[in-house]
């Protein structure tokens, strides 16, 4: 019967293998792979058909007992020789060994430690009868060594003169054999020590609305809206930054009215004609990505689209994103992602209503040396309440200014029918020239001041003689930094204001003080002879006198004063041998902090309390009535009077 | 005759309360507590603001651990931790490793003396940059007790690629400001490695800088750190790169602390008594020959005519 069955189960084995492969010769063309298969893949494949065992060693069966029995530590002994390392065989140089015989042993070269070193003391008696002592945390009460004593005098002052502890020492019993429950009391012991722990996994919200500093899911749509795949950090909203290194990793997570700043990181690529598009595109980023849970997806519009030119910097407006696409005849890599601020807004709910982009692109080729492109990116979030993105702007303190935040300044603007002023606010403060990527001073290469940080900015501008003479004898607008500022505090526009304090509200121009321009009287003149040029607006000293207002422990500071001072040096053309030949002379700018000389914090007493109790403010209602948001008593002078008044008339 | 016995006789010193000989004894016993108390404080010292004791920290590795190996460039590293969230997050960089620490009680006081960490990375290709953080969990027994979760950096780069990096080093206390005396410290026992924040899910990129790391880190009034000199870098080509590390604990850490108030008035009583006693020496002088030569005015009675008065 059993014969029969294996007949029958081999035959339809046989049978199934065979239409299995029938049908897969039938099928000639295989059907489009909707991935490539990792080679990870074959590599499983390999491990389950490669046969693999673990080594062992033999058993000798005549030594093997037919009752087995336990084979007990004494404690008083174990550990006495720990050079005995291997069983039923005879450790080199290990005297105590005993399957070392007499032959062996005849062979060894000395005796390996049988053991950690034992306690020992110094004896202050040399001739000291003594042979035991009671050491603190140790076990090995008879075996302590004697030692060479020290002779001196003070060294005799204590000595061991007799031991006579019954005990042979602190030994650890042999437990019983443990079971599971030791084994987790141990764990939960020592859990804080161990490899592998464990993150418990918090499930998130299954709204569409959020708290400030959750984490946004997001996810990638690819070929169309059918197939989304989630993106960044664990399914979560994620920009590039800097982590291991400069390379982006994805790991910026972006919190639920979180900005985040400016970030940049670098990407690479070696081989640049095949990841122009996938490493240096912008899909990811805009067209691809959806923000929220799977009910509310919101994607991303493109807003303000630029270019910046990757040898200067300068930035110029394109209508729409230009695909990235790697230009064979040039070797670049056109059109790659630079910079993503994205703007995003939510409603009062806790929803984000909508998510906007601005965008520039650049262009990057591979170092002709290395082969490799590199492509530094800019990332950046913030957060606005639907409706008020023209009225919020950030404050850089409040009041007072705080270290390391920008430098509020602005423009004063009139009304179009000029009965009112406001100041137009620059959004990122005070700028100063700065520059480029080339290192070149460009009009739109600025940086901006930081409060409280003594700066120092310097670019280069490339002359020859010939443009060096013609730019000296020239009769520019304004000097050439404030040309690079695009004519701030220049003769013309002489209206820079910079914030009081860090909270100035730019709708009220008393908060903001102009600054103080000096210096713009000076004229270039060429000295031929030594190919130099006098008097050359070379940079701007910025200025800002601070004081402190409020409190000695939390004092808040304005800015009280603030002045732009051109400063000026000499151009000398140094090789006149080339006079073809460009060379970088140098925009310096500077800035201070100067913290203002003022008196001493004083202290300010707290008013007097009153004298008399004060009355409440319906004590003669019909008469006085105050409004209801004021919180005032009827004061003692007002009583006297409406009782006066109407007495005197009287009488 | 043999003496055995002395007993000292006196000349006694009368005055009226608030007479000239009154006031000297009582000024004059006034005015050697202020000078004492003068001299000992401007002579430094008399208040102990700071003091030290030595300990042997109770250190143990909590096997947190974040190791970044770096190539020839950017983009060309790879790294490892013991942070499942960071791992996920970053796992096309993720090494694969053996790691083993072994923990060395060599004098059997309970406290490790020696910590051993090494980890074999494998697949690591050209190695010239090792950068490694290490958590442990450090406690200070003695005037002070203290506990925090600390660290150890360890960073070696070279211009030859590597195939293993020995380094061997003390884990030694630092502290920006004493310890104050009767607290027990648990203000820094919160993880100073940590990816993802408590909660290990919160990842972002700050968590894993190092520098990020260093920085909050460094902020601490407490911290470890990793000192070593000897660090062996072996030159080697090969997919595997092997880190071996031994972490030695000081047996006699020095740590900082603010007396409490019994211990600097011991100190300063110490101080001032030895000075009082050395001017109420001089002063027992100049009352001598005040009241002996009769300077000032006072009834005498003598210890002898007292007794011959009471003779029997």
């Amino acid at each position: 019967m059993d014969r029969v069955l294996f007949i029958l189960l081999s035959i339809i084995l046989v049978a199934a293998a065979q239409f299995a492969k029938a049908a897969q010769s039938s099928n000639s063309t295989p059907p489009p792979a909707l991935f490539s298969v990792p080679s990870s893949y074959s590599f499983l494949s390999s491990i389950s058909t490669t046969s693999f065992s673990l080594s062992s060693f033999p058993i000798d069966w005549t030594t093997v007992a037919q009752v087995p029995s336990l084979n007990a530590i004494e404690v008083t002994v174990a550990g006495t020789c720990g050079c005995d390392l291997t069983l039923n065989g005879c450790d080199v140089n290990c005297c105590c060994d005993a399957e070392c015989d007499q032959s062996a042993k005849a062979l060894f070269s000395e005796c390996a430690p049988e053991g950690p070193p034992a306690p020992s003391l110094d004896y202050c008696v040399p001739k000291s009868q003594v042979a035991k002592v009671n050491l603190h945390q140790s076990s090995s009460l008879a075996v302590v060594e004697k030692t060479a004593p020290d002779d001196g005098f003070l060294s005799k002052q204590l000595c061991i003169a007799h031991e006579n502890n019954a005990q042979l020492g602190q030994f650890f019993s042999d437990p019983a054999p443990a079971v599971e429950t030791d084994l987790a009391t141990a764990a939960s012991q020592y859990s804080d020590f161990t490899f592998g722990k464990t993150v418990p996994v918090v499930a998130g919200s299954a709204t569409n609305v959020y708290r400030v500093g959750d984490l946004l899911p997001a996810a990638y749509s690819l070929g169309g809206n059918s197939v989304l795949v989630a993106a960044g950090a664990g399914a979560q909203f994620a920009l590039p930054a800097p982590v291991l290194s400069a390379a982006c990793e994805g790991l910026q997570l972006v919190g639920f009215l979180t900005d985040v700043p400016e970030t940049a990181c670098q990407r690479y690529s070696q081989t640049l004609a095949q990841d122009c598009e996938a490493t240096f595109g912008a899909d990811r980023f805009t067209d691809w990505l959806r923000i929220g849970r799977p009910s509310a997806y919101v994607s991303v519009a493109t807003g303000i689209v630029r270019f910046a030119d990757p040898d200067t910097g300068a930035l110029t407006s394109l209508g729409t994103a230009s695909p990235t696409a790697y230009d064979m005849a040039s070797g670049t890599c056109q059109n790659g992602l630079s910079k993503v601020a994205y703007t995003i807004a939510y409603d009062g709910s806790g929803s984000i209503v909508s998510v906007n982009a601005d965008l520039v692109f650049t262009n990057t080729t591979a170092d002709a040396s290395t082969g490799l492109a590199t492509l530094q990116q800019t990332f950046s979030v913030s957060w606005v309440r639907q409706g008020t993105q023209t009225k919020v702007r950030p404050k850089s303190g409040n009041p007072g200014y705080l270290d390391g935040f920008p430098v509020l300044a602005g423009q004063i603007a009139k009304s179009s029918d000029g009965s009112k002023q406001a100041i137009s606010q620059y959004t990122d403060g005070l700028p100063i020239p700065a520059a480029g990527p080339d290192g070149l001073c460009g009009p739109s290469h600025v940086s901006h001041v930081v409060f409280g940080a003594d700066s120092l900015t310097s670019c280069g501008v490339p002359l020859t003689q010939a443009q060096l003479a013609a730019f000296c004898q020239s009769s520019p607008p304004s000097p050439l930094p404030i040309q690079l500022l695009g004519g701030l505090f220049g003769a013309l526009s002489n209206d820079t204001y910079v914030a009081t304090w860090a909270s100035a509200d730019a709708s009220n121009v008393l908060d903001w003080r102009e600054v103080v321009v000096e210096g713009m009287t000076s004229a270039m003149t060429w000295d031929a002879s030594l190919l130099t040029c006098h008097g050359v607006a070379s940079g701007l000293k910025y200025e800002f006198l601070v004081s402190k207002v409020g409190s000695r422990d939390n004092p808040q500071r304005e800015i009280s004063f603030s002045r732009v001072t051109l400063v000026y040096s000499d151009w000398t053309f140094q090789d006149a041998t080339q006079p073809n030949v460009a060379q970088t002379f140098v925009i310096q700018n500077t800035v201070k902090f100067l913290p203002r000389v003022q008196p001493e914090a004083h202290a300010i007493g707290r008013p007097p309390p009153p004298l008399l109790p004060s009355l409440p403010d319906d004590l003669f209602y019909p008469f006085f009535i105050t409004s209801a948001g004021m919180k005032e008593y009827m004061s003692w002078s007002r009583l006297l009077l409406t009782l006066l008044i109407p007495s005197a008339l009287l009488l | 005759m043999v003496q055995v016995y002395g007993e000292a006789l006196q000349r006694r010193h009368y005055a009226s309360r608030w007479s000239a000989a009154f006031c000297f004894r009582l000024a004059s016993h006034v005015a050697i507590l202020v000078l004492t108390f003068i001299f000992v404080h401007s002579s430094q010292g008399f208040w102990l603001k700071e003091s030290t004791f030595t300990a042997q920290p109770a250190v143990r590795f909590t096997h947190d651990a974040l190791l970044l190996l770096e190539g020839k460039g950017p983009g060309q590293e790879i790294f490892w931790s013991t942070f499942p969230t960071l791992n996920s997050a970053l796992a096309n960089k993720l090494a694969a490793v053996e790691v083993r620490a072994t923990e060395t009680d060599s004098d059997h006081d309970g406290n490790a003396d020696v910590i051993d960490v090494s980890a074999r990375v494998s697949g690591a290709g050209p190695v010239h940059s090792v950068k490694l953080l290490l958590q442990f969990r450090y406690q200070i027994q003695g005037r002070i007790r203290m506990q925090m979760q600390s660290l150890a950096y360890i960073h070696h780069a070279s211009p030859l690629p590597g195939s293993e990096l020995h380094v061997d080093g003390e884990l030694r206390l630092r502290q920006r400001r004493p310890l104050s005396f009767d607290n027990n410290r648990v203000l820094y026992d919160v993880p100073a490695l940590a990816p993802g924040g408590p909660s290990g899910q919160s990842l972002d990129s700050r968590s894993v800088q190092m520098q990020s790391i260093l920085r909050d880190y460094l902020d601490r009034n407490e911290t470890t750190e990793f000192v070593s000199s000897y660090a062996v870098w072996q030159a080697g080509y090969g997919t595997d790169f092997t880190i071996f590390e031994r972490i030695r604990i000081p047996p006699f850490e020095s740590v900082a602390y603010i007396p409490g108030l019994m211990e600097v008035l011991k100190y300063a009583w110490i101080q001032f008594l030895a000075v009082w006693i050395l001017l109420l020496y001089l002063l027992s002088w100049v009352e001598y020959v005040t009241f002996r030569y009769r300077v000032l005015e006072t009834r005498v009675v003598s210890d002898l005519q007292t007794q011959k008065q009471h003779r029997f």
